[in-house]
């Protein structure tokens, strides 16, 4: 993995989320461009450093969210972990590919959010949730794709 | 790991306070994000307002409406033009409190009423933004009487004159005249006048005619009003009664019965 392309592409994509964010949400639902760059480097990168960018990109999350620090961590993380042993039954190129991995890796992230809520409040309401997982899938598509097709800057072939 | 399940789920208070500006660390990329997508959005969306009522209400609101700014508009252009006229006063402005006119003497009388103002006291000099109006003769709670210079029993002022120039500028500026100090003493009909003030020699000396103007050189009234115009000259002849020495018809700038408006100069300055 090319290290600093990488940590610009994720730089760019979390501060995209946290300027324009308020303009491209629906109903209360938006993307997860941060789990979108996790997903980008799970489908690519080795296990270690997938794991170490998901748990940074977590830590990043939840320094720009109101959550307590360690949840988006968490969930990435966890959601990494899930798409690292996914990753070889599938055919990375292909947009099913990135839309399933987006929604199944925003799922796994939901998930823990909910249990935090359920645990200390407010609780997240579910069919929201469940609509930017879907968002987020729809989003995961479309930046996804250019992606994989120039991971060549990204990641060393072979 | 263990550390973000026990930061998320058992401490979820930890380390907030500390963390809450990161993201200004992101302003180089989310600021112009926001920009574009603002942009971008303003252009997508239309503004159409939805509104439920019928358009002839819409359309006599509308009529109000302008009906309304014609009439502050024109309230704004009064104020502006009051504005400036008191512009002219200059640093003198700061010493006044402005009193408006309540309605002229009942008789024939050169005098004003004034508002109640507690600003007002006996003997305080009353100016307008053109020169100098009067003294206030009496004042009391209900409001105060101002004699006016050209009042026949209002006390005589020393004045000098001058001549105004015009300037490269455009501006016009008082050039004094090298005349003694005179006295003129109130006409009525809105006039005062120089009676042998000056000798006929001096006058023609100093090359004094009609158009030049006197203005206030009297140690009895405060000194920011030095040089404050009293009158234009609107007639100067020989005296009658002593050929030696010539009559000196002053006008002020405004009719002062009619004043709207005056500025009373505070004691403090008096002093």
């Amino acid at each position: 993995m090319r290290w600093v392309p990488v940590l610009i592409l994720i730089y760019v994509l979390l501060g995209i989320q946290s300027g324009a964010e308020p303009f491209w949400t629906v109903r209360g639902c938006k993307p997860d461009l941060g789990l979108i760059a996790v997903v980008f480097v799970a489908l690519n990168a080795r296990a270690q450093a997938t794991l170490a960018i998901a748990m940074g990109v977590g830590l990043i999350q939840d320094l720009l969210s109101v959550h307590p620090l360690g949840l988006f961590a968490l969930g990435y993380v966890l959601a990494a972990y899930f798409l690292l042993g996914l990753r070889e039954v599938v055919y990375r190129e292909h947009p099913l590919t990135h839309l399933s991995f987006a929604f199944l890796g925003e799922l796994l992230v939901i998930g823990i959010l909910m249990v935090q809520g359920w645990m200390h409040g407010p609780v997240p309401a579910a069919r929201q949730m469940l609509l930017s997982a879907a968002y987020t899938a729809l989003a995961g598509v479309i930046i996804l794709y250019p992606l994989q097709k120039s991971r060549g800057i990204f990641f060393q072939r072979g | 790991m263990v550390l973000c399940v026990i930061s998320a789920f058992f401490w979820p208070a930890s380390g907030r306070a500390s963390w809450a500006n990161a993201s200004v660390l992101f302003a180089p990329v989310a600021q112009p994000a926001r920009k574009v997508a603002a942009w971008v959005l303003g252009n997508l969306h239309s503004n159409k307002a939805i509104d439920p009522r019928k358009d002839a209400d819409i359309r006599t609101e509308n009529l109000e409406l302008k009906t309304e700014i014609a009439l502050l508009d024109g309230q704004l252009q009064a104020v502006g033009r009051l504005a400036a006229e008191r512009r002219q006063l200059g640093t003198l402005l700061n010493y006044c409190v402005s009193v408006p006119v309540v309605g002229s003497d009942s008789d024939n009388r050169e005098a004003l009423n004034l508002a109640a103002s507690e600003a007002s006291a006996a003997g305080e000099p009353v100016v307008c933004p053109v020169g100098l109006v009067g003294r206030i003769q009496s004042a009391g709670p209900g409001g105060a009487k101002v004699l006016l210079i050209t009042d026949k029993a209002s006390r005589p002022i020393s004045v000098s004159f001058g001549r105004m120039v015009k300037q490269s500028n455009g501006s016009f500026q008082l050039t004094r005249l090298a005349t003694d100090r005179t006295l003129v003493y109130g006409h009525a009909n809105n006039e005062l006048t120089a009676l042998q003030g000056l000798s006929g020699a001096e006058a023609k000396a100093a090359g004094l005619q009609a158009g030049d103007w006197a203005v206030l050189d009297d140690s009895e009234f405060p000194l920011p009003l030095a040089g404050l115009p009293v009158g234009q000259i609107t007639s100067i002849h020989t005296s009658m009664s002593a050929p030696l020495y010539v009559d000196i018809v002053l006008r002020p700038a405004r009719n002062l019965s009619e004043l709207q408006e005056v500025l009373v100069v505070k004691e403090e300055v008096r002093r």
